[in-house]
């Protein structure tokens, strides 16, 4: 079906405004490469969701382009996922049928669909929920479920709006590694927007602090420890060390706006 | 979860309290000597029904057909009206008020008017079950029909889902709680609506309205006019229950509504 490739991203002097409003998000410019996991903290108000929107053609730009493989957002959504933070399931739908969701939408549907639902359930671990109803799910199920379904079309681009906010640590840790394990398995881009300063530096290998009024790129960090990282990767000194460094970033754009 | 006991925790209060509310019936007419004109026993009412079933069930039967009619075209048409509002922002601002306004009338107004469009027999009583459930029915789906959760139609937009699949697989399932809560009130409604026209008409022999209209012309009839209650309703629970098992049946998997409650 789609090519089994991570998508480029180039974002050129983007600018959001909404009508009567201020500039929520101002010249940003950001190019990801192919693979690159990109996460994106800031304090509430920077923009970092609206930058996710307009990533995804939900929203159109008030200055500047943002393109994904050289193309429109909004004429590469077969290329891209969007994971809100909500699971926004179809309460209506078992588990198995909320994941296969995109291959019955679309305006050219294919009828010999090999469906990879049931796989897909398995690497999220919740082959034997596959015919329970989201209700029956908790949270973390429910995010699992989420994430399956992203994945069912082989994004290029995975954009992830804060998806484990509202989970506890524990679970939100495993889900952490679980996205990391499944990214070794279909090669995408990602854009991560997060309130967790640790949750990126574990994710991405390049973490964007945002400013807000307007929002904009205050600086960046490379996490250069390779993939796949572990659970164990959380214990060492490096990764506590750009944590620190992360934090202490976070904390002067804070001081500055 | 336990289905034993859910059951029986589920049907012994009522009939628990059901038999203490016809012991205080009993109780009150013996201690303030009440007569049968004023408030028969509840023996007297079932013997009642005993007495007058020639009448009484087909009757009931009358009654329940027009209601089931108007009623059936209420869901129907209140389903439609629905969708037509839910499709343009503005079609709602300009129409619904409207149709708030139509269901200000008073089954009173109604009735003569009724009568006169429809000629006296079973059409105006349908016209009017069908006026009285018609609203619920409306509004509720409406309601339903526009607030889709946004994160879903946004969900649907990055799918590429086309316009009808946003229809058929988003906006009417997500509807479909609401449609039946307001479906439910009809089937209340509805029976009321037809014994109330019958009993203001006065046109329609073999209804329950019209034998309430004999019945209370008679004060030696008390216990008769109970039973009319009574009959009406039974016909009232097998409107609310058959809705009440249509609507467990389509959200009993999923929906918040059909959990181990109501």
């Amino acid at each position: 079906m789609t090519a089994l490739r991570a998508a480029s991203v180039a974002i050129e002097s983007l600018g959001k405004r909404f009508p009567e409003g201020p500039d929520v998000l101002a010249n940003i410019t950001l190019t990801a490469q192919p693979g690159d996991f990109v996460a994106l903290i800031g304090p509430s108000g920077c923009g970092k969701t609206t930058l996710l929107r307009l990533l995804a053609g939900l929203t159109p730009p008030s200055a500047g382009a943002v393109t994904l493989d050289g193309i429109l957002p909004a004429e590469a959504r077969e290329r891209l996922a969007f994971i809100f933070q909500e699971p926004t399931l179809l309460p209506w739908l078992t588990t198995r049928r909320n994941v296969e969701l995109p291959d019955h939408l679309g305006p050219k549907l294919q009828e010999n669909q090999s469906s990879r639902g049931q796989e897909l359930l398995k690497l999220v671990g919740l082959e034997h929920a596959a015919e329970q109803y989201p209700r029956q799910l908790s949270g973390g199920m429910k995010m699992r479920v989420s994430l399956a379904r992203a994945l069912m079309r082989q994004p290029g681009l995975l954009l992830l709006d804060e998806p484990f906010a509202a989970l506890d640590e524990m679970t939100r840790n495993r889900l952490n590694e679980d996205l990391l394990r499944l990214r070794e398995q279909t090669p995408f881009t990602a854009f991560f927007v997060t309130h967790s300063v640790s949750e990126a530096v574990f994710l991405s290998n390049r973490v964007f602090v945002l400013a807000a009024n307007p929002g904009r790129i205050a600086g960046e960090i490379a996490v250069q420890a390779p993939y796949p990282r572990t659970a164990e990767w959380r214990e060492s000194v490096d990764y506590q060390r750009l944590v620190t460094r992360a934090t202490a970033m976070l904390r002067q754009t804070q001081g500055a706006a | 979860m336990n289905a034993t006991r859910t059951n029986s925790s589920w049907w012994w209060p009522p009939l628990i309290a059901g038999a203490g509310l016809l012991a205080l019936w009993y109780a009150v007419i013996a201690i303030f000597k009440i007569p049968t004109f004023l408030l028969p026993m509840p023996h007297e009412v079932l013997a009642a029904v005993w007495r007058e079933r020639a009448s009484l069930f087909p009757a009931a039967l009358h009654t329940g057909g027009s209601a089931l009619v108007g009623f059936a075209t209420a869901v129907v048409g209140g389903a439609l009206v629905a969708l037509l509002l839910a499709s343009s922002r503005w079609l709602k601002a300009a129409l619904y008020p409207w149709v708030l306004v139509v269901q200000m009338i008073p089954v009173v107004v109604l009735v003569p008017i009724f009568v006169i469009w429809f000629h006296a027999g079973l059409r105006s009583i349908t016209a009017i079950a069908f006026m009285i459930s018609f609203f619920p029915v409306v509004a509720s789906t409406t309601m339903g029909l526009i607030s889709t959760d946004r994160g879903l139609l946004e969900l649907f937009t990055i799918l590429e889902a086309t316009k009808a699949q946003e229809i058929f697989r988003l906006r009417l399932p997500y509807a479909l709680p609401y449609f039946l809560s307001g479906v439910k009130i009809a089937a209340t409604l509805a029976p009321i609506g037809a014994i109330s026209g019958e009993f203001l008409a006065g046109t329609t022999p073999d209804s329950l309205g019209y034998l309430l209209l004999i019945y209370r012309s008679d004060p030696g009839k008390m216990p008769e006019v109970f039973a009319i209650a009574l009959v009406a309703c039974l016909l009232g629970f097998v409107f609310v229950g058959a809705v009440r098992w249509l609507s467990w049946a389509l959200l009993h998997q999923w929906h918040e509504s059909e959990q181990s409650g109501e």
